[in-house]
């Protein structure tokens, strides 16, 4: 029985992995932030609770599709949550009443539209922004070096006891520091499939269509 | 493409004191907390270090790779979790150099962490408030300030203790004073 | 390691801040008083610092409440003798307007508890 759990997070986990690189490999790193950005945007600024809340679902959807690890037990209870909070001053018409608390209408809706407002950009987010995104510039080139700082932190080796913290912290920061560079991260060149390009395009073509619409409709 | 040069001491340091951002960062996040998108504050302490090992321009640019590194690793470049952080880092970081440098040797590294952590968390909670919680945001407004104080104060006097002792931050302010285009075993930059 | 004198400082003026800070958002009394509309198709509830204009339908049409300069008054209602309109404006927990003719009742309450109202004021 012991043997059955841990075999079962190892498959969701390696399924995971599998689900990231086919997405990684599918679309190309920069053209994915850039739909992604001009997506977030469009869903942000859609006026209709409706049509965000799909929108919501559509990126739920894409962001276990890219792989990345996704709760739905935990952005339920956060927009439960924030739900909540915004129920807890009333305005609006009094639809029932939940012990001493009165749930209003525009409270409610408030309170709905701001917690799928978040989840969505989260999770937007999610789908549209690989880990092994290069940004533009000296600036980039800068966050790439901590990248490889990050890696070598991650694969320290030594110990970090309470006992004798500062002089652990100090030990692996020069290790860190001072390790002579090995070669850099391999970087394959994976064949962006023209299809990926495609999809991003008419996806974000979709999402700005969305939002001319209903800003036409008035 | 990364390069293994080391083209310019002070980029270096910022690009490690941000690869200690990041791992702050994670450590953070294993932290239950009820409120899972409003920071700690741990991760600072890099930027807190850096008070007085870099010049202003690399120290904000240390509090961008910060928020920016750490929005890319998690995903949540475009969402609301990297507008708090971006909120909370930029004034904490703002803080605690203008507190550095207008106070002097009347204030520690103590009194700067205060300062910077307290005021982050009123921003960020000012943005609660704003952007997600609305007025029921206030509600937690005391908890949240004071839980800054506390780590403020738990975070000055580890970077007080740290500067102390440390070999690398030795190293790190004398690497970063010659800064410059000075580079170690390449071209610079 | 040496604690300087603005440590100090920085720490008492943040702990003040908190302070202050509880006592605004805990102390009872200093809960936003709102707005309580009863009609015959159900009730509503406003913050008393928004400004609003509210139409409140009754069986002779719609009877308008304006919160203004945190004031909840009645402004116009269908009713025959405009008594509601003469009650005036009310901005304190305890008050209230009726319009009886177009069964429209409004009343200011305080926040005790969280998002409750105030019942049994009189």
């Amino acid at each position: 029985m012991a043997e059955q759990r841990p075999g079962r997070t190892e498959r969701l986990r390696s399924r995971r992995a599998a689900r990231r690189e086919r997405y990684e490999a599918f679309f190309d790193p920069r053209f994915l932030a850039s739909a992604g950005l001009a997506t977030s945007l469009a869903f942000l600024f859609q006026p209709s609770l409706v049509v965000r809340a799909i929108m919501f679902a559509l990126f739920f959807i894409a962001a276990v599709a890219s792989g990345k690890r996704v709760s739905p037990l935990a952005t339920l209870l956060v927009g439960l949550g924030i739900v909540a909070a915004n129920l807890l001053v009333p305005v609006g018409k009094v639809l029932y009443h939940l012990g001493p608390m009165a749930v209003t209408q525009f409270a409610l809706l408030d309170g709905l539209g701001k917690a799928v407002t978040f989840e969505g950009l989260i999770h937007i987010s999610k789908a549209s922004i690989p880990p092994t995104l290069r940004l533009p510039g000296r600036f980039g080139s800068i966050v790439a070096s901590a990248f490889v700082y990050y890696d070598r932190i991650v694969e320290y080796r030594g110990n970090l006891r309470p006992s004798s913290l500062m002089t652990d912290v100090d030990a692996l920061m020069l290790k860190v520091w001072e390790e002579p560079a090995t070669s850099a991260r391999a970087e394959p060149s994976p064949s962006h499939s023209r299809l990926g390009n495609i999809l991003l395009i008419a996806v974000t073509g979709l999402a700005l269509g969305a939002l001319v619409l209903r800003f036409a409709q008035g | 493409m990364l390069t293994e040069r080391r083209w310019n001491d002070r980029a270096d340091i910022t690009a490690l004191l941000g690869a200690f951002c990041f791992f702050l960062s994670a450590v953070e996040y294993m932290v239950p907390k009820p409120l899972p998108f409003m920071r700690l504050g741990i991760a600072n302490l890099p930027i807190l270090l850096a008070t007085d090992l870099l010049p202003l321009p690399w120290y904000l640019v240390l509090a961008l790779v910060k928020v920016i590194g750490m929005s890319v690793i998690s995903g949540s470049l475009f969402s609301y979790v990297a507008l708090f952080s971006l909120a909370g880092t930029m004034t904490s970081a703002m803080v605690m150099w203008l507190s550095r440098k207008a106070f002097g040797d009347l204030i520690s590294a103590i009194g700067v962490s205060i300062l910077g952590a307290v005021s982050s968390n009123a921003v960020q909670i000012f943005l609660a408030r704003v952007v997600v919680f609305g007025e029921a945001a206030r509600l937690i407004a005391p908890a949240f300030l004071a839980m800054g104080l506390l780590t403020g104060i738990a975070l000055g006097v580890f970077a007080e203790r740290f500067v102390a002792v440390s070999l690398w931050y030795a190293r790190a302010a004398g690497a970063a004073a010659r800064g410059g285009a000075a580079a170690r075993g390449g071209d610079g930059g | 390691m040496r604690v300087r004198p603005l440590d100090i400082a920085a720490a008492l003026a943040a702990a003040v801040v908190i302070v202050l800070t509880a006592v605004a958002v805990y102390a009872p009394g200093n809960a936003a008083p709102e707005v309580v509309i009863s009609g015959a198709g159900g009730e509503w509830i406003y913050p008393l610092d928004t400004n609003r204009t509210l139409q409140i339908p009754g069986p002779l049409g719609l009877t308008t409440v304006e919160i203004l300069g945190k004031t909840a008054r009645v402004t116009d209602s269908p009713c025959k003798n405009k008594i509601c309109i003469a009650m005036g404006a009310i901005s304190s927990p305890g008050q209230w307007i009726a319009c009886l003719p177009n069964k429209v009742f409004v009343r200011v309450e305080g926040r005790t508890a969280r998002g409750a109202a105030d019942t049994g004021a009189y």
